[in-house]
């Protein structure tokens, strides 16, 4: 038995890949989370809820509007506090903000290279400046938003149990519909580039088990309601229909359902559970690419990207064109105590909170599964299959370049290894 | 002239401050021209520490022996060590589970808690290493980053801020969310830098700079006492929500009043 491993690379956090070899025959990829955890669970408990949602929010920089969305809505929703319409839809628009922004970064900084088989993205943005100015211009609006919307790019300031902070003023979200129109341009320009590259990529079809929030009314960003293949349950049901495991090589978690299944949660999943919820122009570009429900290789969740990229942008135009502020009232809304469970579809998928409260009024138990746990197993074993499927260990391709093709897998799941050692 | 080597890695943290050091990069020309960025996992795939480097900036805060090492090693290796954000200058908010019996933390979270490897406490970077700067803020101002970075880039010296919030709530005129709006509000201890983003939304500052460098965690006390008496709080939660993100200033202090980092 010998063993190649990897620093993983383009992708956010911590990890490497490490290939097994028996008898010059691949016998296992494992994927080691070697970040070390943090223990937020742990650093909640004693605190009260109006404090969650701030301390969530350290959990992730790329992703922290979901975090504190995931827990203010867990609160909100236990407590049936109504949050005021216009505050709800300002979160969704910070929210949908982040979703741009994470694509963004996503598809032009670490996926690109291998969207279009170049050593870097500086290197592609050397050939082609325009592509390079597009994105730019497309990150610097998604930065300008959340500044605004939230107070800033990353942990943003605007958001808790029962609404916002502040709503800005009229005039400071008019001041975005400026560039809009050319944000709207360049993201579905940059859409339909990634559309036009996919055949570029590996194309195999495979059995993806898919899970994800649904919502019988709209795409869903945020739900109650868990959808796995048939079945639709409560996400208070989440922890019993899914397993907790863990392995000596990694400090993160890993899920499969309790019946033994691995599952993948993220964009390909929303996509194919809720492509008719998508806006009629976004499925048309798709559908002018030939693209449709539903996608069967994971390599194709940059299509599920490219489609909620354009998506988030148009509902995004869509807020800032109809804003009106409306007077906030700001008070610590009253928390039971009880248990509360949220769930929002943060970029990477699935991210679930449960809080128990005691008596005390303060958090003494907090459970939360982000997305990246859940799909490490998935991970491992689709880098395995595509190992097989190319061909690559029959052709005797080098080791360096199966953890290559490995990390490339890896990479299609954007794993944000920070936050699966929250 | 040759191009200035630079390195960038994260320990603990959440990446937020990477993604400010991404957008201070990749957003001036100047600094493209005259940096070669050598290490940066989350970057690119070629990464090279052999020869050194210039400028090393490090995010996230030590909480394991192989951090340990990789710290002390950056610092053989580089001219200028700068620690950035609260994480990597103060410890951070994981910095709260410190002093804490480290076994009960992992029960907490872990099916077989003996398999993690991490210290009891939390360390800063400045705690491990010399640094040669600092770089407050959970995040980090990417702005004023890249103000930072064109100056060293450029022949600058070091810059020390001795200024409060307060006075950017001054020049942007928002009205005081302490005195007018009865709110606990952290501005007065709290480096400025951010550009007074929460008391702009309505809010008390929560403190994400840290407590100002030159003044002592013990200063806290006078401020807690001050906003017990404007009936903004009790002490002791007022020194609780101080501490969520300075509690490595000295965590002696802040221990001994609220009995441990994790309440």
């Amino acid at each position: 038995m010998s063993a190649e491993e990897a620093l993983l690379t383009r992708v956010e956090g911590e990890g490497k890949a490490r290939l097994v070899f028996v008898n010059g025959r691949v016998e296992k990829v494992e994927i080691h989370i070697f970040e070390a955890p943090r223990f937020i669970e742990y650093i909640m408990r004693g605190r009260r809820p109006a404090e969650v949602p701030e301390i969530a929010s350290r959990i992730c920089g790329i992703c922290s509007v979901s975090y504190q969305m995931a827990a203010a809505t867990a609160f909100e929703r236990g407590m049936g506090i109504e949050v005021p319409a216009e505050q709800d839809r300002l979160r969704e628009a910070i929210f949908y903000a982040e979703h741009v922004k994470s694509n963004v970064l996503h598809i032009l900084y670490l996926q690109l290279p291998d969207l279009l088989g170049a050593p870097s993205s500086l290197e592609v943005f050397k050939k082609d400046p325009s592509l390079h100015k597009m994105a730019v211009d497309l990150f610097m609006w998604s930065r300008k938003v959340m500044k605004v919307l939230g107070g800033r790019y990353h942990n943003v300031v605007n958001i808790r149990i029962g609404g916002v902070y502040r709503m800005p003023e009229i005039g400071e979200v008019a001041s975005l519909s400026i560039d809009a129109e050319r944000a709207i341009t360049n993201a579905r320009k940059l859409s339909e580039f990634v559309l036009e590259s996919v055949e570029r990529l590996p194309n195999y079809q495979q059995q993806i088990r898919m899970m994800s929030l649904c919502s019988s009314i709209d795409y869903p960003v945020i739900s109650r309601e868990i959808c796995f293949e048939e079945r639709r349950f409560d996400v208070s049901k989440f922890e019993d229909f899914v397993r907790p495991e863990q392995v000596p090589y990694s400090n993160s978690l890993r899920y499969r359902t309790r019946e033994g299944v691995v599952y993948v949660v993220g964009p390909i999943s929303r996509f194919n559970n809720s492509f008719y919820s998508l806006r009629s122009e976004v499925r048309r570009m798709l559908k002018s690419f030939g693209f449709a429900p539903p996608l069967r290789n994971i390599h194709h969740s940059i299509i599920a990207r490219a489609a909620e990229l354009y998506e988030f942008i148009l509902r995004l135009a869509e807020f800032i064109d109809s804003y009106r502020p409306e007077q906030i009232e700001l008070r610590e809304p009253r928390i039971d105590p009880g248990t509360y469970w949220g769930a929002v579809e943060a970029p990477r998928g699935i991210l679930y909170h449960r809080y128990r409260v005691g008596s005390r009024g303060v958090v003494e138990e907090a459970n939360i599964i982000p997305p990246t746990s859940q799909n490490l197993l998935a991970m491992e074993n689709f880098s395995m299959e595509h190992l097989y499927r190319m061909e690559l260990v029959e052709k005797r391709e080098s080791r360096e370049k199966l953890i290559q093709e490995v990390q490339k897998v890896i990479r299609q799941f954007d794993p944000c290894i920070s936050c699966s050692v929250h | 002239m040759s191009r200035l080597r630079l390195g960038v890695d994260k320990l603990s943290s959440c990446s937020g401050c990477i993604n400010e050091i991404i957008y201070a990069l990749l957003s001036d020309p100047l600094l493209s021209e005259l940096i070669e960025i050598s290490y940066f996992p989350e970057l690119q795939d070629t990464n090279v520490s052999e020869g050194g480097f210039d400028i090393f900036l490090i995010e996230g805060s030590v909480v394991n022996r192989e951090q340990m090492d990789r710290v002390k090693e950056i610092r053989e290796k580089s001219k200028i060590v700068i620690a950035v954000g609260t994480c990597s200058t103060y410890g951070g908010v994981q910095s709260l589970r410190d002093r804490i019996d480290i076994n009960d933390v992992k029960r907490n979270v872990y099916l077989r808690p003996e398999l993690i490897e991490v210290e009891e406490e939390v360390y800063s970077i400045p705690e491990i290493i010399k640094t040669d700067l600092a770089v407050p803020g959970c995040p980090i101002n990417g702005d004023s980053f890249l103000r930072l970075m064109r100056k060293l880039v450029l022949g600058g010296g070091e810059v020390l801020i001795l200024e409060s919030l307060c006075a950017e709530c001054k020049r942007r005129g928002n009205e005081c969310v302490l005195t007018k709006g009865k709110m606990l509000c952290l501005g007065p201890v709290v480096p400025a830098g951010c550009g007074a983003i929460c008391p702009s939304f309505g809010r008390g500052c929560i403190g994400c700079f840290g407590i100002r460098g030159d003044l002592a965690a013990k200063d806290a006390e006078k401020l807690a006492a001050r906003m017990e008496k404007l009936g903004l709080g009790k002490r002791e939660d007022i020194i609780s929500f101080l501490m969520r993100f300075s509690y490595a200033k000295d965590k002696e202090y802040f221990s001994r009043i609220v009995g441990g980092g994790g309440k």
